[in-house]
């Protein structure tokens, strides 16, 4: 807890000693972006590969990743499939010239896992998404909210179960304008 | 370009490893869905996690811990004291029926504490379930009597119905020989391979052992398989636990990952 107080302390003083961008200004911030991200979630650890663009504040990421210990270790293939939007209620650009950008990010996944039946996995989850450079970025995100687990029986008859779920990642990105 | 073709390579390998067939392995999950897991859709021992456990194809029982409380009836609870893990205090074997009703977990779904014969008899049908029992009374300082478990268990009648299969496991020896006169299939706790050993020696009706993945190897599982009496090893938290027990070739395997667990034996 302390470590996300000192995180979040440490971006708002640096946005706020910053002179702030602006968003209509495509030079000074990535419009279009690819990345590649590790987190962990709840089932397992998942590379993904991102694509985002950004329309003034608002941030719209897709992405297509995997499990890698169900996919590598237990030889059973776990894609998700992931979609974000973050809104950016502060971009800055320091001394340095890096553009920071931090906002909150609703982010929605679904997985899918054979374990002997396919297991569908959705999550809807609330955090935050933080970026920081120009043409060479460093991502971070995090974030917290509900799963829903359900699987269909030979007999047709459909089990779902809810519960939290989390996660936490982080990756490098390339701007491509 | 050489690192990242070589780390494809040992992706690619790694991705093909033929798998070993473990289908004859029981899979029983661990307090319902696993015990004390970050990954577990539910509290262990509760109601929803023994039920979404036993609906799961591929998971052939649930094992549960069991504890008396003062009116002589089987609570599912795994800790020594209530305040642990629940809204109360104290032990279950110092607390009534009425006072154990309302005792919930501190977790995110706030199970409800729950008697054996709460459990939904339809969906054990076919499925194998080990209770656990807990015969120390840590508040009082006391041991329960065999008569007052073997009441508590008749009592309950879907545990002798056919298709179900009860197993009663402890770790004390004194209670062995009066629940096998109940004709009760019993399992030993064992703490370590010649422990074991010398509990099936002097009790040859006792089928068979429940002991630590990492208490026991590869070799003493055999020695104990071949003398007659089953195997069921637990405490593996992890894909690579739960494959490292599977090479031991047990009976049963108690996982705390149901899920890992299935995807292994399949």
């Amino acid at each position: 807890m302390k470590l996300i107080v000192s995180f979040v302390v440490f971006i708002i003083a640096h946005a706020s000693l910053s002179q702030q961008t602006d968003f209509n200004s495509p030079n000074l911030y990535p419009q279009k972006t690819i990345s590649q991200s590790f987190s962990i979630q709840k089932f397992d650890i998942f590379s993904h590969f991102h694509f985002t663009l950004r329309n003034k504040q608002l941030n719209y990421s897709a992405g297509l990743g995997i499990g890698l210990n169900r996919t590598f270790y237990q030889n059973r293939f776990f894609p998700e499939l992931s979609f974000g939007l973050s809104y950016g209620f502060r971009a800055t650009k320091n001394e340095k010239k890096l553009t920071v950008f931090f906002g909150p990010e609703v982010r929605l996944t679904h997985a899918l896992l054979r374990v002997n039946e396919l297991h569908q996995f959705s999550t809807f989850l609330f955090g935050y998404y933080f970026q920081v450079g120009r043409k060479l970025l460093f991502i971070h995100r995090a974030g917290f909210g509900g799963l829903l687990e359900n699987f269909k029986l030979s007999s047709g008859r459909y089990i779902h179960a809810a519960t939290s779920a989390y996660h936490g990642s982080i990756g490098i990105g390339y701007a491509l304008d | 370009m050489r690192w990242i073709s070589y780390l494809l390579v040992v992706l690619l390998f790694n991705g093909c490893t033929k798998k070993s067939n473990f289908s004859l392995v029981e899979v029983v999950g661990h307090a319902g869905m696993g015990l004390s897991m970050g990954n577990s859709m539910f509290h262990d021992n509760s109601k929803e996690a023994i039920e979404f456990a036993l609906q799961m194809p591929g998971c052939d029982g649930v094992e549960v811990d069991v504890q008396l409380s003062m009116d002589g009836d089987l609570w599912l609870f795994h800790d020594t004291k209530l305040e642990t893990e629940t809204t109360s205090e104290g032990c279950i074997n110092s607390r009534t029926n009425e006072e154990l009703q309302g005792v919930r977990y501190k977790s995110l779904h706030q199970e409800k504490l729950i008697r054996i014969s709460d459990l939904n008899p339809a969906l054990l049908m076919g499925k194998i379930l080990y209770l656990d029992i807990r015969h120390t009374n840590t508040c009082l300082n006391q041991v329960i009597t065999a008569g007052t478990l073997i009441n508590a268990l008749n009592a309950i009648d879907f545990l002798h119905q056919e298709g179900i299969q009860v197993r009663l496991v402890t770790n004390n020896s004194n209670l062995i020989s009066q629940l096998l006169d109940a004709f009760y299939v019993v399992y030993y706790d064992a703490i370590t391979f010649d422990n074991a050993q010398s509990i099936l020696l002097n009790n040859p009706l006792v089928l068979g052992i429940v002991i630590r993945n990492a208490a026991i190897n590869k070799e003493e599982v055999q020695a104990i398989k071949v003398s007659g009496k089953k195997v069921v090893l637990y405490e593996m938290r992890s894909a690579v636990g739960i494959r490292k027990a599977l090479n031991k070739n047990p009976d049963s395997i108690m996982p705390d990952d149901l899920r890992e667990a299935i995807i292994e034996t399949n």
